[in-house]
């Protein structure tokens, strides 16, 4: 039986550079030229300083995990294999709030606080979605 | 904000809710939204004494594909004029607000606000793949985590709440069960057998740490409201419930994301709006509507509008202190938990029929001053007197 798909991103021209980046395993977030504030979702303007040039930066993919729900009821056919699955906001080390799953860990383990870092699943030919697992303590 | 309120005040008391109205509510799969929202209408009509023909305002809402217009063509009436504002829940108090400068502006004399909801007929779950909340970026933004549904964003404002404070969801189940307990007095509602703190509790949770009992209902049903100025309002069948006071913040910043403010910075505005206007105190407020898609919201609503501080809503919820008989009675209809799922629309007839004493079982003795609050990136708040 084929396999149900999950959803996949919805690319807008903002946020292009953000999947091509990922599609060569790399996290790159937008940051504004002026002030340097990441803007994520990637956006046409900074809201803190109203300038519109940007650069796409290079992050570590390091974070500490913010908060965090699980799924009981499945609302996507594509995750039925994953109930119950967690859905994590994760505060990166260069300060933007991030949305991703945390794999490898039981949803009961999770702890407010943990260090998590960044790793990369290919899931078809265009997209390659960052996800998350458990990290090393900084200075370690 | 001074100077706003010191405008608001000429509206205070001039426009009245005149007419309430609403269908049976629960499970009607061979009817549509309009069905619902017109047999509330008439309702609602026959309530006040008014007549199809006196409504020159035509405010139509709800979860699902329902517009003035066609309402307008099933009515047979070319208003002056018609509106929605689609942003689900949050924007009931939003068109009462509208509604009531339309009336004090002069541009309308009678307004009739229509709802209908067909969510349980049509299968809507609020979440997945068919959901798009503009306003709700999040909703659709991240759909490849497997995020979605407003569930989940009040899910971790309550995680967020719990690991803050220390609060629990024992804690929580309060709300729940007081809900439940008015529901019990209210004929028109889904839910009346019992709930326990114990059942609450060992209920499937749907998006951890919100179990069952957190969730709203998803039912059908139609609700209708007629509001007028207050000249007409004293002509009519019923005691108007004057709108006394209106307050209005929104949230945009950081809005692709879940909230993690529990909205702290911009709530409390609306709060000093609605009561700089009504020129009342939290302590003269007998009763309170608060928008329930999710238990959470009553906390967040009764700390953001300074009935307790950040934080204390958990212990302030318990020993009864917002059933029927204690200090704060909230949502003493059963509210989207338990009486049905009319996004806030029931709260407004609530809040006119306990200001008429008209609420049998479940009346707040001598309500004078009701108010709704509904908690969002758009929040909104009512304040009625009678
Ligand atoms: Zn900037």
């Amino acid at each position: 039986m084929a396999k149900v798909q999950k959803p996949l991103p919805i690319v807008t021209p903002l946020d292009e550079p953000y999947w091509k980046f990922t599609q060569r395993h790399e996290l790159r977030l937008q940051r504004c030229s002026r002030c340097r504030q990441f803007r994520f979702p990637a956006s046409a303007v900074c809201p803190e300083c109203d300038a519109d040039a940007a650069e796409w930066i290079a992050v570590s993919g390091n974070g500490t995990l913010f908060s965090w729900v699980v799924f009981h009821k499945c609302y996507f056919p594509g995750f039925a294999q994953e109930i119950p699955y967690n859905v994590a906001m994760i505060r990166l080390d260069e300060g933007p709030m991030f949305i991703s799953n945390v794999t490898g860990v039981d949803n009961a383990a999770l702890r407010k606080g943990m260090r998590l870092a960044v790793y990369f699943e290919d899931v078809s030919e265009e997209f390659t979605i960052p996800k998350f697992r458990p990290g090393q303590d900084p200075g370690r | 904000m001074q100077n706003k309120i010191d405008r608001l005040r000429a509206l205070r008391d001039a426009t009245a809710i005149v007419g309430v109205g609403a269908s049976p509510q629960g499970n009607f799969p061979e009817v549509d939204q309009y069905t619902l929202g017109l047999q509330a209408f008439r309702a609602a009509l026959d309530d006040c004494g008014l007549c199809k023909q006196d409504i020159d305002g035509l405010i139509v809402q709800g979860p699902g594909n329902i517009s003035f217009v066609r309402m307008g063509e099933m009515l047979g009436l070319d208003p002056t004029l018609g509106a929605n504002f689609s942003i689900g829940g949050p924007a009931t108090g939003v068109l009462i607000h509208h509604a009531a400068m339309l009336l004090a502006s002069g541009m309308c004399n009678n307004v009739a606000l229509i709802y209908g909801n067909s969510s349980r007929a049509e299968g809507r779950k609020f979440g997945g793949m068919t959901v798009y909340n503009p306003g709700q970026e999040y909703a659709n933004a991240f759909f490849y985590y497997g995020l979605t549904s407003p569930g989940a964003a009040s899910a971790f404002q309550t995680r967020m709440h719990f690991d803050e404070y220390g609060t629990t969801s024992r804690q929580l189940a309060a709300v729940a069960v007081a809900q439940r307990k008015h529901a019990m007095l209210n004929p028109l509602a889904i839910m009346r057998q019992p709930l326990g703190v114990e059942e609450h509790q060992q209920s499937r949770y749907v998006c951890e740490p919100l179990h069952l009992y957190d969730y709203c209902l998803i039912n059908d049903g139609g609700v209708a409201l007629i509001m007028t100025t207050a000249d007409r309002a004293r002509d009519l069948k019923q005691k108007p419930a004057y709108i006394s006071g209106i307050g209005r913040q929104d949230t945009y910043r950081n809005s692709s994301m879940p909230n993690t403010t529990l909205w702290r910075d911009t709530m409390p505005k609306a709060a000093e709006m609605a009561y700089g206007m009504a020129g009342i105190s939290r302590d003269d407020v007998d009763a309170l509507m608060i928008y329930d898609s999710f238990s959470i919201n009553v906390w967040i609503s009764l700390e953001n509008f300074g009935f307790c501080k950040p934080g204390e809503a958990g212990d302030f919820t318990q020993n009864g202190r917002i059933e029927l008989g204690g200090e704060l009675p909230v949502n003493t209809h059963g509210g989207h938990l338990s009486e049905s799922y009319m996004q806030g629309w029931l709260h407004q007839v609530e809040a006119v029929r306990q200001l008429r004493g008209a609420c049998g079982a479940r009346q707040v003795e001598d309500a004078r001053i009701i108010q709704y609050i509904c908690r969002a990136h758009v929040a909104s708040s009512i304040i009625y007197r009678n």
